[in-house]
């Protein structure tokens, strides 16, 4: 009798499970088989050539074609430069808004409130705000002195403005990932730091920093994550990859070898690429970041 | 000057320092949202004025009009809320009933799968389009809103489910025994469990819903017009012939924002829960 019941109570939860894990196979685990299966294929769909297999042929021209190494290089720079940013600025805003001072939480409100917002209506926003003649933004650096700037499409810039716009609207997460961080530090830890005669840098560096490593560390492998292989609304608004190449990333370069111009193959190598790359990243990063 | 005064003055420029860094950052934040929404109050004249009028000399509705009739913006808007409905209900309804499953019984591979879920939500959608387009057009699905909702659960299932199941793991089973005592089925006690859990389906309903009104990728990679969704509709004012149309865009734009913007005034708590403390468990 017990057995029947402990069989039937496996039966029921295998149900409950299934319609999800079906729905999630159809639309996420199977395309992701097909994606490395599709990777080993050259096709065409746009000019109708028919599918044919060619080993690693696909992965062979990427790893020497000169436009995977802008957009890769690229993409390794956004992310060099707009994660640090993000955690730099995130933590000194958490700690700004950890000290007790009247309306923090409204402006704690108002400053995550870009994290909200599309990533397209983002880049929507910021195209408008860096427009060269239309703009507001140069005519307010104007206001110092500054003289105007093509933010969007001098090719020296464009990658850096992208960054900003990425950091405006990125931070916020940041800025709650470390204030829960820091919420969650004990106070006589401070206490003690103070009997011990701590000034307040040296209280950040002895008492917070070590407090919060774990989170920093989880934070930063997020964002990298996200950084690398999510970077497509903001770029796709902003320039479109362009000025020449200059901020054609990953995602925005997978999906327009694969979706507009139809390289089936190409395109799910270029994707396939890509996972590779963040998985290596992710571990090396674990490893170095466990001691 | 003795000590007392000394650590007062000391005190009081800390003060301004901190107020002064607070409003700098207010003012990064809140400037570029200005422009959008001092320019949808602009007549198209005072748009293209250089240098431009920081505040409008004149303030027009025009604009929320406009953009009713120069692209279908209501039916746009109304594919959003489609797929965003949708896509929040068969993530909620099949999520929670699977994470009941996973919290409550016990089966082979039941861990597994639980990982395979949370590892999920690191697979970037970029790994999986090109063959999820070529599904959905194999399924003939392609500029349909049931289309673009399978595309938008493989992001919003795996959140909910793991969401849900952190809510059950915590809930005591003894309602749900009691429940089962008092000669209700296992279907009651799911009910009765769900009830309970009801926070939880809240918190993940303004995940789903923000990532799926917020979606742009898929939605531009699917829907073509019939299902075409705002701001799928908004990106391509860009293309507009002649000039960019900044005044309706920019009137769209806050339109297609608002519902966000009550989000994040009316669920600031739950918002933070998601994003970050929903990561840190």
């Amino acid at each position: 009798m017990v057995e029947i019941q402990t069989i039937t109570s496996k039966a029921i939860g295998v149900m409950l499970v299934i319609p999800a894990i079906a729905l999630l196979t159809l639309v996420c685990f199977f395309p992701l088989a097909q994606n490395v299966e599709l990777s080993f294929h050259s096709w065409h769909l746009a000019i109708g050539a028919p599918k044919t297999f060619v080993g690693l042929a696909n992965f062979e021209r990427l790893i020497f074609s000169s436009v995977f190494h802008t957009v890769l290089l690229n993409t390794v720079t956004f992310t060099a430069i707009s994660v640090p940013l993000e955690l730099g600025a995130g933590l000194g805003l958490a700690l700004l808004l950890s000290r007790k001072f009247r309306g923090r939480d409204a402006v704690l409100a108002v400053i995550s409130l870009p994290m909200l917002v599309a990533p397209v209506a983002v880049g929507l926003v910021w195209k408008w705000f860096y427009a060269l003649d239309y703009g507001m933004l140069n005519p307010l650096l104007g206001v110092f002195g500054v003289p105007p700037v093509n933010w969007l499409a001098d090719p020296s810039i464009a990658l850096l403005s992208v960054t900003v716009a990425d950091a405006w609207t990125m931070t916020p997460f940041m800025m709650l990932f470390c204030y829960a961080g820091l919420q969650m530090i004990p106070r006589d830890r401070y206490e003690v730091a103070a009997i011990d005669g701590a000034s307040g840098l040296q209280k950040f560096r002895y008492v917070t920093l070590p407090s919060i490593k774990g989170i920093l560390v989880m934070g930063l492998m997020i964002r990298a994550i996200d950084a690398f292989t999510r970077l497509f609304d903001l770029v796709y608004v902003l320039t479109g990859g362009g000025p020449a190449f200059s901020t054609e990333v990953l995602p925005i370069y997978t999906f327009r070898t694969g979706l507009r111009h139809f390289r089936i193959g190409m395109g799910s190598a270029l994707s396939i690429l890509t996972l590779a790359i963040t998985v290596v990243f992710v571990y090396v990063l674990w490893k170095l970041t466990r001691r | 000057m003795d000590l007392v005064s000394k650590l007062s003055i000391k005190k009081s420029l800390r003060r301004i320092l901190l107020l002064i860094l607070v409003v700098f950052a207010l003012i990064v934040v809140l400037l570029p949202l200005y422009w959008t929404f001092s320019t949808s109050f602009k007549e198209s004249r005072a748009i293209l004025h250089i240098p431009p009028e920081f505040f409008p000399r004149r303030i027009i509705f025009h604009n929320y009009v406009e953009i009713f009739s120069i692209i279908p913006f209501a039916s746009l808007l109304l594919n959003s809320f489609a797929v965003t409905g949708i896509t929040s209900g068969v993530s909620l309804i099949l999520g929670s009933i699977a994470a009941y499953g996973l919290s409550r019984y016990e089966f082979p591979g039941s861990r597994g799968i639980f990982g395979l879920i949370v590892g999920t939500r690191m697979i970037p959608p970029i790994a999986y389009i090109i063959p999820l387009f070529l599904l959905v057009s194999n399924l003939r699905l392609i500029d349909t809103v049931l289309g673009l909702v399978l595309a938008h659960t493989s992001i919003t299932l795996p959140f909910t489910i793991w969401i849900m199941k952190g809510f059950f793991d915590e809930l005591p089973r003894d309602f749900e025994e009691a429940a089962m005592v008092d000669g209700l089925s296992r279907l009651g006690a799911m009910r009765v469990a769900l009830r309970l859990a009801l926070p939880g389906l809240f918190v993940a309903l303004i995940f789903v819903f923000v990532e799926s009104w917020n979606e742009f990728m898929f939605a531009v990679t699917i829907t073509r017009n019939a299902a075409k969704t705002a701001p799928v509709g908004l990106v391509g004012l860009l293309q507009y012939p002649y000039r960019q149309p900044w005044g309706e865009l920019t009137a769209g734009l806050l339109i297609y924002t608002l519902p966000i913007f009550a989000i994040a005034y009316f669920f600031e708590k739950y918002v933070a829960k998601i994003y970050v403390l929903g990561v840190l468990k």
